[in-house]
C-alpha cells in the first residue's frame, strides 16, 4: 500500500513537472534525444529518493538540482564527454552555417559551446530565473563561484553570437 | 550591455518553448528502475547483490539473455557484414520518406547491435546522424561505446581547430581508406587519440565528400585499426530508412519536426521503436510506432487518470502507433483530436521487409 501511495505521489509529481524539466534539460546539453535521456534519470533519482523529497519545501527546486548535477557529473564521465566534444567539434562549421539560421539556432549552437558549469550557470541565472544565491545552492558551490561563471559565460554567449545581426545591432544602441 | 542580458532569459525561453521531437520518457521504466536500485541498495547490505544485479537487470529491461530477440551478433571475421537484428535495410530515397542519411554502417565490432538513425535532434530538422552502441552489461542504463558516422556537405572540409577543452587539433595521417585519403583527429602531431581516448577518423570518399567515424566512450577495443575496418565499411550514399508505418492526409503547412529509428533502446531497453512529430501552427504532432508487446513485468499500478506518458493508441498487425504529449492532448486538436490523427497511420507490420520508404503517402 506505501508502495502504492509512493508510486502514485511520485507520478503526479513528476507528470506536472516532466515538460519544464525537459526544457532545462534541452538548455544543458542541446540536444532533445539527449534530454529525454538526461531527464529519465534524473526521475529515477527523484524515485529513488522519494522519501527524502517528500520532507523538501520547494521540490520543484530539489528536482532542478538533481537534474543540473546530473547533468554536471554526466560532464565528467565519458559520456558527457563525449557530447561536450562532439558539439562542440561541429561548432565552426555550425556558427559558419548559422548566419541564415534563426537566432533561437544561433543561441543553441552558442550555449552548447559554453563549459558545463558556465552553461548550468546561465541556464539556471536567466532561464530559470533564479538568484546567484539560489543558483550556488542547486549547484552546490558558492556564490563567488556563479558570479565568475556567469560573467565568464555571458562573455563568451556574447563572443559567440557576434556574427548574429541581431544581437550585434542591440549591442551598437546600449 | 544590459540589454543583450535583459533579453537573454526571453531568448532562452523561446529556444526551450520551440517545437520539439517527441519525447521519450517513460515513468513506468522509471519506477521499475528506480525499485531495482532501491533492491539493490538494500540487498547490498546483506551482501547479495550478485543475485540482484541479475534481477534487476531481468526487471528493467524484460530482455532474456543475449539480446533483444534472444539473437548475437558475432564477430564479422571475413565474410558478409553482420546486420543487426531487426534493423531495416536502407533503400534509395523516393523523396518521400522523412528519415534519410547519407551513409549507413557495415562492418561492426562484437556487440554493436544497435543502430539508431536520427533526425532533428538538435532542433534542426535537417541535421541528421547514424549510431551503433553497445549495451552494458547486466541492464545498466546507456550504451558502453558509441560509434558515431557522419558525412559532411559536398564542398565542405570538416574542422580542424581546437578541442573543446584546450588544445590544439592536429591531422595525424592515417592508412587509406579504400585508396583514399585519411587521417585520425589526433591531440598531437604523432597522437592519433582523441582527449579521453576518444578516436575520430576522416576520410575522403568516392564522391568527394569526407566522413569520419567517431568512437567513443569505452577505449578498451576501440583500436586505431577497429576504427578502421569500421570506416572500410561503411557505404557512402544518400539512402532511406524504411519505416513501419505511412501516414496520409497530412494538414497542408505540416512539416517533419523530427525522426528517429533506435534498435534496441538501451534505456528502455525496447526491441525497436520508430518516432516522427510534425509541426503544425507551431504545435507538435508525434507518433510512436513499435511492436505491440506486453508491458515488460511487474506492472506498474498508476494513479488513476495519470499515465507515463499520456498517450492514445491504436493496435493493428502486430504494431501500434500512439499519440504522446507531455502538456495537453489539445495539440491534436487541428487534426482531429488523437483519434483522427492516429486514423492517418497504416500500420505495415513487424517483418522489416514489408516497411517502406513511401511513407508520407
Amino acid at each position: 500500500m506505501a508502495k502504492q501511495q509512493r508510486d502514485a505521489d511520485f507520478t503526479e509529481f513528476v507528470a506536472s513537472r516532466a515538460p519544464w524539466l525537459r526544457k532545462v534539460a534541452y538548455l544543458l546539453c542541446a540536444d532533445w534525444h539527449r534530454a529525454d535521456d538526461l531527464v529519465q534519470e534524473t526521475v529515477t533519482k527523484l524515485y529513488v529518493q522519494w522519501p527524502r523529497m517528500m520532507r523538501v519545501d520547494n521540490r520543484e527546486g530539489y528536482a532542478r538540482t538533481i537534474l543540473v548535477n546530473t547533468f554536471l557529473a554526466e560532464q565528467r564521465s565519458p559520456w558527457g564527454r563525449w557530447t561536450a566534444r562532439r558539439r562542440t567539434a561541429d561548432l565552426p562549421e555550425s556558427l559558419a552555417a548559422a548566419r541564415d539560421l534563426e537566432a533561437a539556432m544561433d543561441l543553441r549552437h552558442a550555449l552548447s559551446a559554453l563549459p558545463p558549469r558556465q552553461r548550468a550557470t546561465v541556464v539556471l541565472r536567466y532561464y530559470c530565473d533564479l538568484t546567484v544565491e539560489q543558483t550556488a545552492e542547486a549547484m552546490g558551490c558558492s556564490t563567488g563561484n556563479v558570479k565568475s561563471q556567469t560573467s565568464r559565460g555571458l562573455d563568451a554567449l556574447r563572443r559567440l553570437l557576434e556574427l548574429r545581426p541581431v544581437l550585434a545591432a542591440e549591442r551598437t544602441t546600449s | 550591455m544590459n540589454n543583450d542580458v535583459e533579453t537573454l532569459g526571453t531568448e532562452l525561453g523561446a529556444l526551450a518553448d520551440a517545437p520539439a521531437p517527441a519525447a521519450r520518457l517513460d515513468l513506468a521504466w522509471t519506477i521499475r528502475k528506480g525499485r531495482a536500485r532501491l533492491r539493490r541498495r538494500r540487498m547490498s547490505v546483506f551482501g547479495s547483490v550478485t543475485a540482484v544485479a541479475v534481477l534487476a537487470s531481468t526487471l528493467a529491461l524484460g530482455l532474456p539473455a543475449g539480446g533483444q530477440d534472444g539473437t548475437s551478433v558475432g564477430p564479422a571475421a571475413g565474410g558478409p557484414p553482420p546486420v543487426p537484428a531487426g534493423s531495416p535495410a536502407l533503400v534509395a530515397d523516393t523523396g518521400h520518406d522523412p528519415l534519410t542519411v547519407e551513409a549507413k554502417f557495415g562492418w561492426l565490432p562484437e556487440g554493436f547491435d544497435g543502430v539508431t538513425y536520427i533526425m532533428g535532434s538538435s532542433g534542426n530538422p535537417t541535421d541528421n546522424l547514424v549510431r551503433a552502441d553497445r549495451a552494458r552489461p547486466a541492464g545498466e542504463k546507456g550504451s558502453e561505446s558509441l560509434i558515431w558516422l557522419k558525412v559532411y556537405p559536398a564542398g565542405v572540409l570538416p574542422p580542424v581547430g581546437n578541442w573543446p577543452g584546450g588544445g590544439q587539433q592536429y591531422q595525424v595521417p592515417a592508412p587509406d581508406v579504400h585508396g583514399r585519403s585519411a587521417y585520425w583527429l589526433g591531440t598531437g602531431p604523432t597522437d592519433s587519440a582523441a582527449p579521453g581516448s576518444d578516436r575520430y577518423l576522416r576520410w575522403e570518399t568516392a564522391d568527394g565528400r569526407w566522413a569520419e567515424v567517431q568512437w567513443a566512450l569505452s577505449a578498451d577495443d576501440g583500436t586505431p585499426e577497429v576504427l578502421h575496418r569500421t570506416a572500410e565499411g561503411v557505404l557512402v550514399g544518400h539512402v532511406a530508412v524504411p519505416l513501419p508505418f505511412r501516414v496520409g492526409a497530412l494538414p497542408a503547412g505540416a512539416t517533419p519536426l523530427g525522426v528517429s529509428y533506435t534498435q534496441r533502446d538501451t534505456y528502455t531497453g525496447r526491441p525497436w521503436e520508430a518516432r516522427i512529430s510534425f509541426q503544425l501552427d507551431g504545435v507538435a504532432l508525434d507518433a510512436t510506432v513499435g511492436p505491440d508487446l506486453p508491458e515488460a513485468t511487474p506492472t506498474v499500478e498508476l494513479p488513476p487518470g495519470i499515465h507515463w506518458i499520456p498517450q492514445a493508441c491504436v493496435s493493428a498487425t502486430g504494431l501500434k502507433v500512439c499519440a504522446t504529449w507531455l502538456d495537453t492532448p489539445e495539440q491534436y486538436a487541428a487534426v482531429g483530436g488523437t483519434d483522427g490523427w492516429l486514423s492517418r497511420f497504416t500500420l505495415l507490420g513487424t517483418d522489416p521487409a514489408n516497411w517502406t520508404a513511401d511513407v508520407l503517402a
